[in-house]
């Protein structure tokens, strides 16, 4: 089992130290995703024995107290690797979203810079998200997740030379490194209460160790949600993927989006017994937030017309859905928590097909806005079917999970509903946009010679919608259920199921409708709507610079000029000092004391009058 | 008994690691302090007409110092990581009158700080090997500082430690003055400044408590006594003690010095300035206010914890807006000693556990991005960021560098500094919470201002009007690689390589199974009670 774990490393290793060229860099990435997938494979087949895999290795031990409570006289982080269905499961999505990523690369990624760092960084994501799926110490999963989140700022500032790239990479850097901090804040504050960080031995304990209050457990719910937040990119922490969106590797932006998109519902489902064991309050204003979260996501990528912006939006929203799941289920028996995560692995694939689709589609269109594209449907056939199919998973991936944790008549699932809407919408909108109507001739662009993509690369993104389904239609069947979390799950309503499933194919048939009517129209009011954005978030911005950047570095800045000036007044001081001792030391001694002793008299004289009277 | 059989003496009892039992003696930590001094005289008055034995004296401050940490080496595994008194000790009557006596020792602590001067020690050498001026009084005044702060880490008696602690500045200000860069003069004499300062804050804060102490001795063992003192004493001596060791490490706002001072020494100096001699304000911490001034420890936590987070802060803030890549380096070298004081301010078990490790780690991180900063200013021959651009793909040692020195900085999980950070974090959520949400902003502001520098140095566009740049040396690359390496070993292996299928070490005890000695006992003050239901 820990082989998993070590090939992706290897693979690395082998790759920084001693490969150059494109297609070895690629050839090794592909040869080291495969093995593990195969790896993985193997470990399933053992799973069909066995519940669970568990080693631990010791990483260190420390004795800090030999007095106090007993869980705080040590300190010490264990390797625990534990391997279960749903780890299995979590990783072959992982690795095959990262397969086709990295097939539809070695074709249409040829032209991007610096191969070999590319491909190495990938295989360190692998090798990374394999360590977080694995982990059963707290701190072990943070150290994972934090290599894996320094892997995703280099993937997403790859195109180094370029500056505008390499500018809003920052984004992707600073805004998930605060949400990573505040999941480790939040592992450290469950640490001072409970003096373990080891999932097994916490759980337990959360409401029986001396000391516990709701008060903490609900501190250190609302940190760890909000650094899982941030890594499944929910609305208002999403700028850090639109941003690069345009500016990294589409290959880049398809794996993190798909990589992350699994990680985190993950470690969410393993760490909701902690958020669960808070309060139904906090629940509920987590599961609303999620819930917000999603309807903004749609709201904002159905504004603009910037296809992979609205793609990335529409499937942040698709995920927020799933995560309000997750958490809303467990103010309940949250029998059924492990639907979202079971929905998610249909969600990431075609994310990450609908991703590298719609890039396809926009690199032979040569335009990044939809307006200007159109006609996909018969120019790229199979690039387009891949975008729909890809679009309708995503608007329709999270009906199973809804349908089996949320009721149709809580406000939760109100909100819910409304967001699964817009989310279908905001989906389908990219399909529609570059694949329907008229395909315009513009300067330098003669459509024409709009072509599909190379037949090496054109599978992939096919594949991965096709996967996309195939996991959509288990995450219907109790059965997969059952096999991901080894409990028993009843089936609901076929009535419930038809509920949700009309929603988001409700939503499809606006869309279709509106477009149909009138596709300029349509996408003229999304034009209009992301003017008014980007004027808003630029006037928001410049107020950012102006009273908070400018004014901290301006504090800083004075700061670090008033010292200097302090500085020369001292070393004036000692200069002054030095020569008055180096003329003292040439002249007359008695004669300088005497004076010395005068003038201190006098000083002494005029401080002190009553002394002198 | 012959100066071989003192010296050459197998230890009184059985070490547990393989490779133990290789020697022991009465006076190793005078032989680690006082041969480097010995050398140093010895280069100072061997005759060089015109330089002929620059490389030789070279080779011999080199060799001494590779001498020098092999001893150590041998003493951090020898050491006996159970006892919580202090090891290897030394003691002669030396000012009977006045109560000062020439003692010396280590604790876990301490053995970890001495591990950490000699590889820092080694890496100013061979930073050094460029000097091609006066290299006879370079390496002199270069041997004189190790030799000073080593002491400093070393000594028993507070008396001696003034002695050591003062010395350092010298040699280092001669040297700055000697061979520093064209702000030499403003560098040498704000290093004076500040730390005349700190000396005199320490110098006071011991004669306090030799006052309050009866007179009898400078001691560490009776002055440092757990609660020998009032808690208003305490008080009073400890605030005085947070200045002497915020003018070192340094802290906000008496950091005043570092960016002149790392920013025109010489690559070696600074990096034993931002390395060794910068960690010793923190050992000084550790030592007089967190082990012996419990009382105050408590009160004053606050105040460290502020002094922490703005530190952090400010060294981020004024790294993101620097123009100057050295300076960028100084002011980033700033943040181990933030998080090191953060784990003081935590006042708990773990938190100052952690900042015991980050003694070693913060020591190493410090220095590694100062000297790669200055590094990568020689080979690029350029210190400003607007000239430095794109520097990757020409400078490829260089650049792998200065990202695990980023990485190092920012506790990136496999580098030792994670370990130190996690449990810093860990201990000062607990009783300073807002501190150490303060510091993790700061870090935040860190890794931007470190994402910037990177992203403009190393992979940016590339700059065509810059000059001409070249790759590290292979001196170069194995004074930095040596402390990049020493952070990832400590990183991967915290508690020593173990035979595989068994707990015995191989051939490392494990530095955070060294540093445990006396810890526990320093933290016992500092337990919290289990709450009642």
């Amino acid at each position: 089992m820990p082989f998993i774990l070590l090939v992706p490393l290897v693979s690395f290793l082998l790759a920084v130290s001693s490969i150059r060229t494109r297609r070895s860099a690629s050839a090794m990435a592909m040869l080291g995703t495969v093995v593990t997938l195969l790896l993985t494979l193997l470990v399933a087949w053992g799973l069909t024995r066995k519940s669970s895999y568990a080693a631990t290795y010791r990483y260190f031990d420390m004795s800090v107290a030999f007095q106090g409570p007993t869980n705080f006289q040590t300190f010490g982080i264990q390797l625990i690797l534990q391997v279960d269905h749903l780890t299995i499961a979590a990783l072959g999505v992982i690795e095959l979203c990262i397969i086709a990523a990295l097939g539809w690369h070695q074709v249409l990624g040829r032209s991007e810079p610096g191969a070999a760092r590319f491909h190495a960084v990938v295989t360190l994501l692998l090798f990374s998200s394999v360590g977080v799926l694995m982990s059963g110490d707290l701190a072990e999963l943070f150290g994972f997740w934090a290599i894996a989140g320094a892997m995703t700022y280099l993937l997403l500032e790859h195109r180094w030379g370029v500056d505008v790239a390499a500018t809003r990479a920052r984004v992707a850097l600073a805004l998930p490194f605060l949400t990573d901090l505040s999941f480790l804040c939040g592992i450290a504050w469950l640490y001072a209460r409970y003096g373990t960080q080891t999932l097994s031995a916490l759980i337990p304990i959360l409401h029986t160790n001396p000391g516990w209050t709701v008060r903490s457990l609900v501190v250190g719910s609302v940190l760890l949600f909000i650094g899982v937040a941030g890594r499944l990119a929910l609305w208002p922490f999403s700028s850090w993927l639109t941003q690069t969106s345009t500016t990294a590797p589409p290959a880049a932006v398809a794996i993190v989006q798909s990589v992350w998109s699994v990680l985190a519902i993950v470690v969410l489902y393993r760490l909701m017994p902690i958020l669960g064991a808070s309060s139904p309050q906090a629940l509920q204003m987590l599961a609303v937030a999620c819930g917000v979260a999603a309807v903004a996501g749609a709201l904002l990528s159905m504004l603009g017309n910037e296809p992979r912006r609205a793609v990335s939006l529409a499937g942040s929203g698709a995920a927020a859905i799933l995560a309000a799941v997750v958490i809303d289920v467990y103010r309940g028996p949250a029998v059924f928590a492990v639907a979202g995560v079971a929905a998610m692995l249909a969600i990431a694939p075609a994310r990450a097909g609908a991703f590298v689709a719609i890039s396809t589609i926009a690199s032979a269109m040569r335009t990044n806005d939809l307006a200007e594209m159109g006609d996909a449907l018969r120019r790229m056939r199979a690039s387009s079917i891949a975008l729909l199919v890809s679009t309708v998973v995503v608007g329709l991936g999270s009906a199973s999970a809804v349908a089996y944790g949320i009721s149709t008549r809580s406000r939760v699932g109100l909100l819910l509903g409304e967001a699964m809407l817009l989310v279908a919408i905001a989906g389908l909108r990219v399909f529609l946009g570059a694949a329907t109507g008229p395909l315009r001739r513009r300067r330098a662009f003669e459509p024409d010679r709009v072509r599909e993509a190379p037949r090496e690369a054109v599978g992939y993104p096919y594949w991965l919608a096709v996967g996309g389904v195939a996991f959509l239609v288990a995450s219907f069947v109790a059965a997969w259920l059952n096999f991901l979390d080894g409990k028993q799950h009843p089936a609901p309503s076929l009535a419930a199921f038809g509920v949700w499933l009309a929603v988001p194919v409700i939503g499809f048939a606006a869309c279709t409708f509106a477009f149909v009517r009138s596709k300029d129209g349509a996408l003229a009011a999304s034009a209009v709507g992301g003017a008014y954005l980007a004027r808003v978030t630029a006037f928001l911005q410049a107020q950012f610079d102006r009273f908070v950047v400018s004014p901290a570095t301006d504090i800083a800045r004075r700061v670090d000029n008033w010292i200097p000036e302090g500085d020369s007044a001292l070393g004036r001081f000692i200069t002054t000092a030095g020569q008055l001792a180096l003329v003292a030391a040439r002249g007359p001694a008695i004669a300088f004391v005497v004076v010395v002793a005068v003038a201190l008299a006098v000083v002494f004289a005029l401080l002190a009058p009553g002394v002198a009277r | 008994m012959t100066l071989a059989s003192i010296v050459f003496q197998t230890s009184p009892t059985p070490a547990p690691v393989p490779g133990s039992n290789i020697f022991s003696s009465p006076i190793l930590l005078s032989v680690l302090l006082w041969v480097p001094v010995v050398v140093a005289v010895a280069i100072a008055v061997m005759p060089n007409p015109r330089g002929r034995y620059d490389l030789l004296m070279k080779q011999i401050a080199f060799f001494t110092n590779l001498g020098v940490v092999a001893v150590m080496f041998i003493a951090y595994n020898q050491f006996e990581n159970f006892l919580p008194t202090a090891q290897y000790e030394e003691k002669l009557a030396w000012l009977p009158s006045i109560g000062v006596t020439y003692h010396l020792g280590v604790d876990g602590p301490g053995i970890v700080m001495l591990l950490m001067s000699g590889l820092v020690g080694i890496a100013a050498v061979l930073a050094s090997l460029g000097v091609r001026e006066r290299v006879r009084a370079y390496f002199c005044l270069l041997l004189l500082t190790e030799s000073a702060v080593n002491g400093a880490i070393v000594a028993r008696d507070m008396f001696v430690l003034i002695l050591f602690w003062a010395a350092a500045a010298v040699p280092i200000a001669l040297l700055i003055l000697g061979w520093g860069g064209p702000r030499r003069n403003v560098a040498a004499w704000n290093l004076v400044g500040f730390w005349g300062v700190g000396t005199a804050a320490l110098g006071i804060g011991t004669l306090a408590l030799y006052g309050a102490t009866g007179g009898q001795s400078f001691d560490m063992d009776t002055l440092l006594k757990v609660n020998a003192v009032t808690p208003r004493i305490q008080i009073a001596v400890s605030l005085v003690m947070i200045v002497a060791a915020a003018t070192r490490l340094p802290l906000f706002p008496l950091h005043g010095w570092v960016r002149d001072v790392l920013g025109e020494a010489p690559v070696g100096v600074a990096v034993i300035v931002a390395g060794a001699s910068g960690r010793l304000g923190a050992f000084l911490l550790l030592r007089t206010v967190i082990a012996a001034m419990p009382a105050a420890g408590h009160i004053l936590s606050p105040l460290l914890a502020a002094l922490a987070a703005l530190t952090v802060a400010f060294a981020g803030l004024s790294a993101l807006r620097t123009a100057d890549i050295r300076h960028a380096g100084a002011y980033l070298s700033m943040v181990p000693g933030g998080i090191t004081v953060l784990g003081f301010a935590a006042a708990s078990p773990l938190g100052i556990a952690g900042s015991v490790l980050s003694l070693f780690t913060g020591g190493l991180a410090a220095a590694l991005i100062v000297g790669v900063s200055a590094t990568l200013a020689e080979r690029a021959q350029s210190r400003s960021l607007f000239v430095l651009s794109g520097l990757a793909p020409r400078m490829p040692n260089v650049a792998w560098l200065l990202t695990i020195a980023a990485f190092a900085l920012l506790g990136v999980p496999i580098l030792a500094s994670y370990s130190a950070q996690v449990m810093t974090f860990f201990g000062a959520f607990k009783t300073q919470p807002i501190g150490a949400f303060a510091v993790a902003a700061g870090l935040a502001i860190t890794a931007i201002a470190l994402a910037v520098l990177l992203r403009r140095v190393l992979f940016g566009a590339p700059n065509s009007q810059a000059p001409g740049v070249s790759d590290a040396s292979l001196g170069e690359t194995w004074y930095l690689g040596l402390l990049a390496g020493a952070l990832l070993w400590v990183g991967l292996f915290p508690g020593g390589p173990k035979i595989p299928g068994t707990d015995f070490p191989l051939f490392d005890p494990g530095l955070m199974n060294q540093m445990a000695a006396g810890v526990s006992d320093m933290t016992a003050p500092y337990v919290q009670p289990t709450p009642t239901p």
